[in-house]
C-alpha cells in the first residue's frame, strides 16, 4: 500500500481538525511516545493516533474518514501525559471522531458504543454484582439498573445531534 | 645513570590488558625506580615524576602509557622543571600499542608490554642531552580563502597588530555566505553579516588582500614560511578600474557562460564582475570565453580604414582606460613572494553537482542543489529573490527538499553533511513566508538540530505546515508535463508515498574542493579519510593542522555551519597569535648533525633531501630551519649523519631489545 500527496486534492486538514477541537495536530512532531502507552496500538489497530496525525499533517482525507481507530479510544488520558510537545493528542482523536460522523463515515464500532450507552448507559458494561456480593463489597449503582437514570440518558441522546445520524436503536 | 620507569594504568584501558603488577616486578631489579599511577598524565603523578629528578633518584625517564603523541610533552615539561634536559625521556606506547589491540590476550599482552618497555630502557641509555632550536619569528601570517573563515581569521589577528597576507583565487573575497540570503537560526541577513566584514577587510591597513591569486609553493616550516603567491592575470588594469561594470553589459552574448556566481542559473560574460557586492569590486577579463570583437586579439591593435584605431565594445565602454587589449599582458601573471610566521588554512567546501545522482532525474531543470536554490532566494540572484522555477518562469505549486544526496552514503560519504537539514528547513521557511500557498515537503532519514535555537527552528517549521517525511527518497521521476514525482518512503506511517511537485531541491553533500587537496599536498597537511584536512587532534588540537605553524578554519576542515566556521576561525587566529607573539620559538631539535669528519663531501646527501635543507660545501652543512629531520640523509655512506635524538645508536638499541 502506498498513499500519493498532490497539492491539487489537498485539503488543509490542520485547519479543519483545529476547528474540530484538535488544535494541537500541528505541533505533532511523530515521536511516537503516545503510541508507546496507547491501549488502541497495543490492541493492532492500524494507524494508532500519531500515524493518523501525519496523514492530517500531509492533507491525506481518505484514511481519516475510514479508519476505526478514534472510536477505539478509551479516553484513558496516557497520551497527554507523556507528549513532550503539549500535542493533548486525546482532543485530536476526539476531533477525528467528529470529522468522520461531519462526512457521515460511522464505523461500525460507532455504532455499537452508541447503542450500547442507548441499551445500558454504558460504552462498555461488565455486571460484575455478583462477584463483588460474593467478596462482601459494596453495590454500586449504575444506570444500567436505573430505569430513570437510563431514561434521563436516552432523553438527551435523542436531543443531540447523535439522533439525526440514524443510529439510534429504535 | 639512573633510570626511573613510570607505568601508567590509564584508568582500566590499560590495566584491565596489561598486567601491571607483573610488570613491576619484572623491572624492579632493572631500573633504578619503577612506579605506577592510575592516571600518569595527572597533576600528582607528574609531580612524582618530577620530584623523582629533582632528588637525584633518576636522570632518565621511562614512561610506560599511551601514545607520546598525546602527552609526550607534558612529561617533557615535568624533566624541564626538575633542571634535567626534557628529551632524556622515552615513551612505551602500552596503549595504542598493546592493551587497546591485544584485549583478548592477556598474557602475551603482558609480554609484549615487557618487550616495548625494554626496548624503551636501552633506548634512553643511549639519548644525551638535548636544547630545542630556537629560531626569530616572522610576525606576519599568510590566510589562505577569503570566505567567513579566512575573513574573520585575518581581522582577528590584524587587530592583534600582526601583517596578514588574505589570498583568494575569486576575484573577490565573499566566499559561499555572501551567496546566500538568509542564514539560520536568527534568518538574519547573510550579505548584512558578510558585507561589512568584506569592507573592513579591504579597509585594514594590516591586511594585504590579494585576490585572483593562488598559493603556488610554501618552504621553510613554523616561524618562517617562504610563500610564493601567484597572482592570476586580470587583463584589466584594476589601478584604473572604478567597478563600473559598463564593460560587463557591452560584452556580446557570444561570448557568455554559465554565472558561477549563481551556480549556473544565470549566464556572465566574459568581461565581468564577480558580483554587485564584489570586495574588490573590479572587472575580470576571461580570455577564454573572449571572441575577440573586431577580429581585435588581445596585445595587438588594429587600425581602420582612414588610420582611426579600432577599439573593442569594453574598450569603448571603460571611462578610465583600464581595459587595454593592445598591451601585452602577461598570461602568467605575476608571482609574490613573502615570508611568514604561520599560515592558516581556509579554503572551504564545494557541494556534490546533481549529475552524480541518476536516480533523481538530474537532467531535469526542475531538479536543483540547495546553493542553486540559495541563489533563487537572494535578492541578488536570478530572480531577485522570487520563487519561482527557472525552466518556465512560473511559481511552483509544490516543492521538495531530499536530504543526504551523497552524504551518510557509503557509496559516497560516510559523513554526514551537519548543515543540510538546518539549511533545508531555512529554504523551506523562507519559501513559506513568502509564498504561503507553496506546498513544501522535506524528505529526510532524520532531522538533525543538535544546539542552541536548532531544535525550536525545526519545530517551528513543522507548526508552519512544512510537511517533514521520515525516509530517504530512492528515486524520482520526471512525468511528461515536467513535473517530478517523489519515490519516497513514509517511516512515520511504515509505507511509501508518492509526492508530486514542481521543483526538487537536492541537498547534495558537502566535500573538499580538489585545488584544495592539490594545497593540501603542496603545503604538506594531511587530509583524513573523509577528505578534508585533518586537524591534529580532534579535541585537544582542533585548529591546528597536522604541520607545526599551519593551521584550519572553516569546512575546509569538516563540514560546520556559519557560528562553527567563525568560532574556529577566531581560535586559529588565537593560536596563532599565542605563538607569533614571543620573540623567538622553540623548535623540537630533532634534525639532521653531521659528523664533519666523517663526511666525504659526495653529496649523495643533498640530492636526497626533499626539503633542500642540506647542502655541500667540501663537507654537508644542514640548514636547521628547513631540516625537518626525515632521516633520508642518514641513509650516508660513510655514517656520517644521524638524526639527533634518533641516532643509529638508538634505533639499534631499541631494535636489540625488541628481538633480542
Amino acid at each position: 500500500m502506498k498513499y500519493v500527496v498532490k497539492v491539487e486534492r489537498k485539503r488543509n486538514l490542520v485547519e479543519v481538525i483545529s476547528n474540530l477541537g484538535g488544535e494541537g495536530v500541528s505541533k505533532c512532531i511523530q515521536c511516537g511516545s503516545c503510541m508507546s502507552v496507547c491501549p488502541v496500538t497495543l490492541v493492532g489497530f492500524d494507524y494508532p493516533n500519531k500515524k493518523l496525525f501525519k496523514f492530517v499533517q500531509m492533507g491525506e482525507e481518505d484514511p481519516l474518514l475510514s479508519d476505526p481507530s478514534p472510536w477505539a479510544c478509551v479516553a484513558c488520558g496516557r497520551c497527554i501525559e507523556v507528549c513532550s510537545q503539549d500535542v493533548n493528542p486525546f482532543s485530536v482523536y476526539f476531533a477525528l471522531r467528529r470529522l468522520q460522523v461531519r462526512g457521515f463515515r460511522i464505523h461500525p464500532l460507532a455504532k455499537e458504543a452508541v447503542g450500547s450507552i442507548y441499551e445500558s448507559g454504558h460504552a462498555i458494561f461488565v455486571d460484575n454484582s455478583e462477584e463483588r456480593e460474593k467478596f462482601g463489597l459494596p453495590e454500586v449503582s449504575s444506570a444500567a439498573k436505573s430505569k430513570k437514570d437510563l431514561n434521563e440518558i436516552r432523553e438527551i441522546l435523542r436531543s443531540s445531534d447523535i439522533s439525526d445520524l440514524g443510529i439510534l436503536p429504535r | 645513570m639512573k633510570i626511573g620507569l613510570y607505568i601508567c594504568h590509564c584508568g582500566r584501558n590499560i590495566a584491565d590488558v596489561v598486567d601491571i603488577k607483573n610488570l613491576i616486578g619484572y623491572f624492579k631489579d632493572k631500573v633504578n625506580v619503577v612506579r605506577d599511577h592510575l592516571f600518569m598524565c595527572s597533576e600528582p603523578a607528574w609531580e612524582m615524576i618530577r620530584s623523582d629528578v629533582t632528588n637525584k633518584l633518576v636522570d632518565r625517564v621511562v614512561i610506560a602509557a599511551c601514545s607520546p603523541y598525546n602527552h609526550e610533552k607534558f612529561f617533557r615539561s615535568a624533566l624541564e622543571t626538575a633542571g634535567l634536559s626534557k628529551y632524556l625521556l622515552e615513551i612505551a606506547n602500552i596503549r595504542e600499542q598493546c592493551s587497546w589491540v591485544h584485549g583478548k590476550n592477556k598474557r602475551e599482552a603482558t609480554e609484549k608490554a615487557k618487550r616495548l618497555i625494554e626496548a624503551a630502557i636501552s633506548k634512553v641509555k643511549t639519548l644525551k642531552p638535548l636544547d630545542d632550536l630556537r629560531f626569530e619569528v616572522e610576525r606576519s601570517v599568510l590566510v589562505i580563502g577569503g570566505g567567513i573563515a579566512g575573513m574573520t581569521a585575518s581581522l582577528d589577528l590584524a587587530k592583534m597588530g600582526f601583517k596578514v597576507y588574505l589570498v583568494e583565487k575569486e576575484p573577490s573575497i565573499g566566499g559561499k555566505l555572501i551567496k546566500f540570503d538568509k542564514i539560520f537560526p536568527l534568518n538574519d541577513c547573510a550579505s548584512c553579516v558578510v558585507s561589512s566584514l568584506m569592507a573592513e577587510v579591504a579597509n585594514n591597513p594590516m591586511i594585504e588582500l590579494i585576490t585572483y591569486a593562488e598559493v603556488e609553493e610554501v618552504d621553510g616550516s613554523f616561524g618562517n614560511f617562504n610563500v610564493k603567491v601567484r597572482k592570476k592575470q586580470t587583463y584589466v588594469d584594476w589601478e584604473k578600474c572604478i567597478g563600473c561594470g559598463a564593460c560587463t553589459t557591452v560584452c556580446p552574448p557570444k561570448a557568455w557562460k554559465p554565472n558561477e556566481f549563481d551556480e549556473g542559473l544565470s549566464k556572465r560574460a566574459a568581461m565581468y564582475i564577480v558580483s554587485p557586492q564584489a570586495v574588490p569590486k573590479k572587472a575580470v577579463h576571461d580570455p577564454e570565453l573572449c571572441v575577440n570583437c573586431g577580429k581585435k586579439k588581445l596585445g595587438t591593435r588594429r587600425f581602420l580604414r582612414g588610420g582611426k584605431e579600432y577599439l573593442t565594445p569594453c574598450e569603448k565602454a571603460c571611462p578610465t582606460k583600464a581595459i587595454d587589449r593592445s598591451k601585452s599582458w602577461n598570461p602568467e601573471g605575476e608571482l609574490l613572494n613573502f615570508n611568514v610566521g604561520a599560515i592558516i588554512v581556509a579554503t572551504g567546501y564545494k557541494v556534490m553537482e546533481k549529475e552524480t545522482f541518476k536516480e533523481y532525474a538530474p537532467h531535469s531543470p526542475n531538479v536543483i542543489t540547495a546553493l542553486q536554490f540559495e541563489r533563487i532566494l537572494s535578492p541578488t540572484g536570478p530572480t531577485g529573490g522570487r520563487v519561482l522555477r527557472l525552466s518556465d518562469g512560473k511559481k511552483p505549486k509544490a516543492i521538495s527538499f531530499i536530504s543526504c544526496v551523497g552524504s551518510r552514503d557509503v557509496r559516497y560519504h560516510t559523513y554526514c553533511s551537519k548543515v543540510c537539514c538546518l539549511y533545508m528547513l531555512k529554504q523551506a521557511r523562507l519559501v513559506k513566508e513568502r509564498e504561503p500557498e507553496i506546498d513544501v515537503y522535506i524528505h529526510v532519514i532524520d532531522v538533525r538540530a543538535p544546539g542552541k535555537d536548532l531544535e525550536e527552528y525545526y519545530i517551528e517549521a513543522r507548526r508552519m505546515g512544512i510537511g517533514v517525511i521520515r525516509g530517504k527518497v530512492g528515486g524520482i521521476e520526471e512525468l511528461p508535463n515536467g513535473r517530478l514525482r517523489i519515490l519516497g518512503f513514509d517511516a512515520d506511517l511504515g509505507m511509501p508515498v508518492e509526492v508530486e511537485v514542481d521543483l526538487v531541491v537536492l541537498a547534495t553533500a558537502i566535500e573538499l574542493p580538489e585545488d584544495s587537496k592539490e594545497l593540501a599536498r603542496k603545503i604538506g597537511i594531511a587530509v583524513d579519510p573523509s577528505g578534508f584536512l585533518k586537524e591534529d587532534h580532534p579535541k585537544l588540537r582542533p585548529v591546528e593542522s597536522t604541520l607545526n605553524g599551519i593551521f584550519l578554519a572553516g569546512c575546509c576542515q569538516g563540514p560546520k555551519d556559519v557560528s562553527e566556521t567563525v568560532a574556529q576561525a577566531k581560535a586559529a587566529a588565537a593560536s596563532v597569535a599565542s605563538l607569533l607573539s614571543k620573540e623567538e620559538i622553540k623548535v623540537e631539535p630533532f634534525i639532521a648533525k653531521v659528523n664533519e669528519e666523517a663526511c666525504s663531501g659526495c653529496g649523495i646527501c643533498e640530492n636526497v633531501c626533499p626539503f633542500n635543507a642540506i647542502k655541500v660545501n667540501e663537507v654537508a652543512v644542514v640548514d636547521e630551519r628547513s631540516c625537518k629531520g626525515c632521516g633520508i640523509c642518514a641513509s650516508c655512506p660513510a655514517k656520517a649523519i644521524d638524526i639527533q635524538g634518533y641516532s643509529a645508536e638508538s634505533i639499534i638499541a631499541e631494535i636489540d631489545a625488541l628481538v633480542g
